[in-house]
């Protein structure tokens, strides 16, 4: 890694080299690996086994015992608990991420390319879309949905594309006017391989940034719609459901509520850090 | 035009040189430059963008911060009226932005502020060096009148935006020579209007000049411009100066590749005595991450001797010239020339 | 005269462009609503004493049984003139319920928005002027930490610290209405105002950081620099009267998401305004309420839009040119 830093930053290959300069991208990105690497491996390593209820352990205090972050109200051991959540709640941020993409990936190439009255109607529904707080189109679909892992990365998906098809649109757009594209189109290279291999290579990059900041806005999504009870059902555990319950015992034993949320908090500023960071590193006036 | 070197000079710069670190290296902008200026002369400064031309001005009016160039390295000596301004704290260098040396930039269009008005940003030239608010506003009425905008009343409530683009120069203008500086540094400021205009604001400044008795510094990529104004002229090209002289002697007896290629650019009866067609010089200017060991130019100069290549040409008199009359260069452009044209 | 004209047609394609988009909007919320599987007759299907008569008579009288289309007009022109339909829970009529709980969302947004935008200002302001220095570097880690922590959790530690251990802030619910005066009101306010404040001033500062440093780098504030205009004055006068145009327009775009702060905060706190509202109506599937929500939460945005773009032409001469 020091070995890229110390080297000049040349135009365009220098991406990485830029990200990684960035402290708190650096930092951001070796979080994410951190805790995804936690929760993949994690609960295999450990000698508890998430869902097991014993009565007799019930409440115990982290670093106490052989429960290294105590237990829950069931007994369960809690660090068993909260790398299985994740495993639950970074799969949806990262499944509900692609839904959104494809969806407002595919909304924006076709209304970039397509400016005339497909674009203005694609565009103006989307705007329409974005009228909504999010928080209430997601509670509202929860709501009149049956509860679960599927439908909870449904429904986040669902409503996170529009900010993605705008951005692409716009990008589209701008790249319709450069000379590759009415090149490629005098050539009579069909549509679809024009968006598919002249297009969408050189939006990669936006949608990258997008990507990450979705990812940690779907781990938010879940977390609240779980909390409130509409997401990922008990007994599986998500850190948004362990909040549910610990609320009840909030007072007498605050760390249930506690761990849940610092994992949240951990794993969205890791994609935000990320997010961030490769925003500034492919700005190119932000080179500092 | 005087001569006499009696006088202190106005303006007095010693190897000034302006570095900016980057990732990629420090840009070295300004490679030891050093030239005089005396009270009420006109200096015309020429060379293409990153030549260093800009750069050194407003690294001696501490203006490279604005830039987010927060970390040039400035060094050197700039004495203005005896005072070293080099290493001045903001505020003494503040009190004589404005008051003792005004300052024209480029285009007017980014240079104004496009929610205050007219008038306001005149006013403020002078509110920011002690003057009243009415008094201020009166004066700045006076100015937009002074520099030949009609119904000064009522455009000085304008906002840029509603003037063209010369007039929006004149409002420049205006706000550089509000406190009637000693020292006057345009830099570019008619580059961007058509040539009609161009030779208004030219029309203008020469009257300018002559009204209020100030030193100029003209900023310019253009010889055509710098003829029509200037006393003095100066080569520059890779952060150094090239040749330096009277006007007609830079013109007529030219002495530096580069000069000349600037000259047989120039279209009309300027540049027709240089050259039998419009020549453009060939060519990139030098990357300033890594500038060339020698001669700056050396690598675009058919002249160039191998000299050239390894080691930086001294700014020296030339010696059968005009007094004053100065030129970097290893090689004798002269004598290059005459060769050429025998064989 | 030609100034009140251009400002005028402004205004009414602008108010052309929000009409096309709350026809959108209720086309969206209505078919939402009516898509899913569950579906507005939910809370009657779920309910166990309904015989299958019960249900298709009340489908009759509700006109659930029409073509979609035509419920949607019915639905929509009702909409116009005031009539949002009933609620199921309580048979109050929509718009006069959500009506009742404006007041309260207004109240804590608008104490929300006076600590954001003061603390976002300076935190911005500050934080551009020294770019990459210690104080810039604290704010934006701390930003993106605020922007990072789910707002209800946030709520939780707030109510865990400041209310169950310390006392300083009552656990919830805005003051009973007639009771004791404006400062026991305040206090209630001091908890969801203060979680709610501290995620919107980590939305203004970053927007008010990168407007600051935009406006840094522009020519004129050089200009002003020359003319030797104090670096005080230089901030103010220059950078910040340009700086807080775009600041209108960012309003428009986060109105939807300050609203979905809102409502998040509301639940925790058990805040009685439109947030709590909502939360509960989906709770009880009451359908005209939801709908009635959700239309309303995209008028609002809408409005709020129209607003800040009219009030851009305000602040902005270049747009209102004569």
């Amino acid at each position: 890694m020091s070995a890229t830093i110390l080297q000049p930053a040349l135009p365009g290959t220098g991406l990485l080299a830029r990200f990684l300069r960035r402290r708190m991208a650096a930092a951001g990105a070796a979080l994410v690996l951190l805790l995804v690497l936690a929760c993949l491996l994690g609960p295999a390593l450990l000698p508890f086994d998430p869902l097991r209820i014993n009565m007799r352990a019930r409440f115990l205090l982290p670093f106490s015992g052989p429960h290294w972050l105590g237990t829950d109200e069931l007994g369960r051991d809690l660090l068993a608990r909260v790398l299985s959540a994740g495993r639950y709640s970074l799969a949806i941020g990262c499944l509900a991420m692609l839904l959104s993409l494809l969806v407002g990936g595919t909304v924006g190439l076709v209304a970039g390319f397509y400016q005339g009255r497909i674009g203005a109607v694609l565009m103006r529904f989307v705007d329409g879309m974005l009228c909504f707080p999010s928080i209430f189109l997601l509670l509202t679909l929860a709501a009149l949905t049956s509860p679960g892992i599927a439908t909870t990365t449904l429904i986040i998906g669902l409503t996170a594309w529009m900010g993605v098809a705008r951005l692409i649109q716009a990008e589209v757009r701008a790249l319709c006017e450069r000379d590759f594209v009415t090149a490629a189109r005098a050539l009579g290279l069909r549509d679809s391989r024009i968006l598919l291999d002249e297009l969408l290579p050189n939006i990669a990059a936006p949608l990258c940034v997008a990507a990450t900041l979705i990812v940690a806005r779907a781990i938010l999504l879940e977390s609240y719609v779980s909390y409130l009870g509409y997401g990922i059902q008990p007994p599986v555990a998500s850190w948004g459901n362990m909040l549910q319950k610990a609320q009840q015992y909030f007072v007498s034993s605050p760390w249930l509520a506690i761990l849940p949320g610092l994992m949240i908090t951990l794993a969205v500023t890791g994609f935000n850090a990320i997010g961030d960071g490769l925003r500034d590193a492919l700005d190119p006036r932000g080179t500092r | 035009m005087t001569t006499k070197d009696t006088t202190a000079p106005l303006l007095e710069i010693r190897d000034l040189a302006v570095h900016f670190p980057t990732p990629g290296g420090a840009v070295r902008a300004v490679n030891g430059v050093s030239y005089t200026l005396r009270a009420g002369e006109t200096l015309g400064i020429v060379g293409e963008s990153g030549s260093g031309k800009s750069v050194h001005v407003l690294a001696l009016l501490g203006l490279l911060a604005a830039r987010g160039g927060a970390g040039a390295i400035v060094s050197g000596s700039v004495r203005f009226e005896g005072q070293e301004l080099i290493g001045r704290d903001e505020p003494a260098l503040r009190a004589l932005r404005g008051r003792r040396i005004g300052v024209v930039f480029q285009d007017p269009m980014s240079s104004l502020n496009p929610v205050l008005t007219v008038g306001e940003q005149i006013a403020e030239a002078l509110t920011s060096h002690g003057l009243g608010r009415a008094a201020a506003t009166r004066r700045a009425l006076e100015l937009l009148e002074l520099v030949g905008i009609r119904e000064p009343q009522r455009r000085a409530r304008d906002y840029p935006h509603q003037f063209s683009g010369g007039m929006r120069q004149r409002v420049m203008i205006a706000i550089g020579i509000a406190c009637e500086p000693k020292l006057l540094i345009a830099d570019e400021p008619t580059t961007a209007l058509d040539v009609t205009v161009q030779a208004q604001v030219l029309d203008l400044m020469r009257d300018l000049r002559k009204k209020l008795g100030m030193a100029m510094i003209w900023i310019t990529h253009d010889m055509g411009v710098v003829a029509g104004i200037a006393e003095t002229v100066q080569v520059m090209y890779g952060g150094r100066i090239l040749e330096r002289g009277p006007v007609r002697a830079v013109f007529h007896d030219t002495r530096n590749a580069y000069t000349l290629g600037l000259l047989q650019s120039l279209p009309g009866a300027a540049g027709a005595a240089h050259r039998s067609r419009l020549t453009s010089i060939p060519g990139q200017p030098p990357d300033m991450t890594r500038p060339p060991p020698g001669d700056p130019f050396a690598p675009r100069n058919r002249f160039a001797t191998p000299r050239c290549f390894e080691e930086v040409p001294p700014l020296a008199q030339v010696p059968d010239g005009a007094p004053g009359h100065l030129v970097a260069a290893w090689y004798d452009l002269r004598a290059a020339l005459a060769a050429e044209a025998a064989a | 005269m030609a100034l009140a004209q251009l400002m005028l047609r402004r205004i009414w394609s602008r108010l052309a462009q929000s009409l096309v988009l709350l026809g959108i909007v209720s086309m969206v919320g209505f078919s939402l609503l009516h898509l899913t599987p569950g579906g507005p007759l939910s809370q009657f299907t779920d309910s166990p004493g309904m015989t299958q008569a019960d249900i298709e008579r009340i489908e009759r009288q509700l006109g659930l049984d029409q073509p979609l289309p035509l419920q949607y007009l019915r639905w929509a022109g009702n909409l116009v003139v005031g009539d949002w339909g009933r609620s199921y829970r309580d048979d109050a009529p929509v718009l006069s319920v959500i009506a009742g709980r404006m007041g309260q969302t207004f109240k804590l947004m608008l104490a929300a928005s006076l600590i954001a935008m003061t603390l976002g200002l300076l935190l911005g302001v500050f934080g551009a002027l020294r770019q990459h220095g210690r104080f810039d570097r604290g704010a934006t880690l701390a930003t993106m930490v605020i922007l990072s922590i789910p707002t209800f959790w946030f709520g939780l530690l707030v109510i865990y610290v400041f209310s169950q251990r310390l006392g300083w802030i009552p656990a919830g619910n805005a003051a009973p209405v007639g009771d004791s005066g404006w400062l026991v009101a305040l206090h209630h306010l001091l908890g969801p105002a203060f979680v709610l404040g501290l995620v919107n001033t980590a939305v203004w500062s970053r927007y008010m950081r990168s407007a600051v440093l935009e406006c840094l780098g522009q020519d004129y504030v050089r200009t002003a620099r020359a003319k030797g205009v104090a670096p005080w004055r230089v901030v103010v006068r220059h950078v910040l009267r340009n700086a807080w145009l775009p600041m209108i327009a960012l309003l428009g775009l986060e109105l939807p998401s300050l609203l979905g702060g809102a409502l998040v905060t509301e639940t925790v706190f058990t805040w009685p305004g439109m947030g709590r509202l909502f939360y509960d109506s989906i709770a009880n599937r009451d359908y005209p309420v939801i709908l009635g929500m959700l239309t309303f939460s995209a008028i609002l945005v809408i409005l709020g839009n129209l607003l800040a773009d009219l009030l851009y032409g305000l602040a902005d001469p270049r747009l209102r040119r004569r």
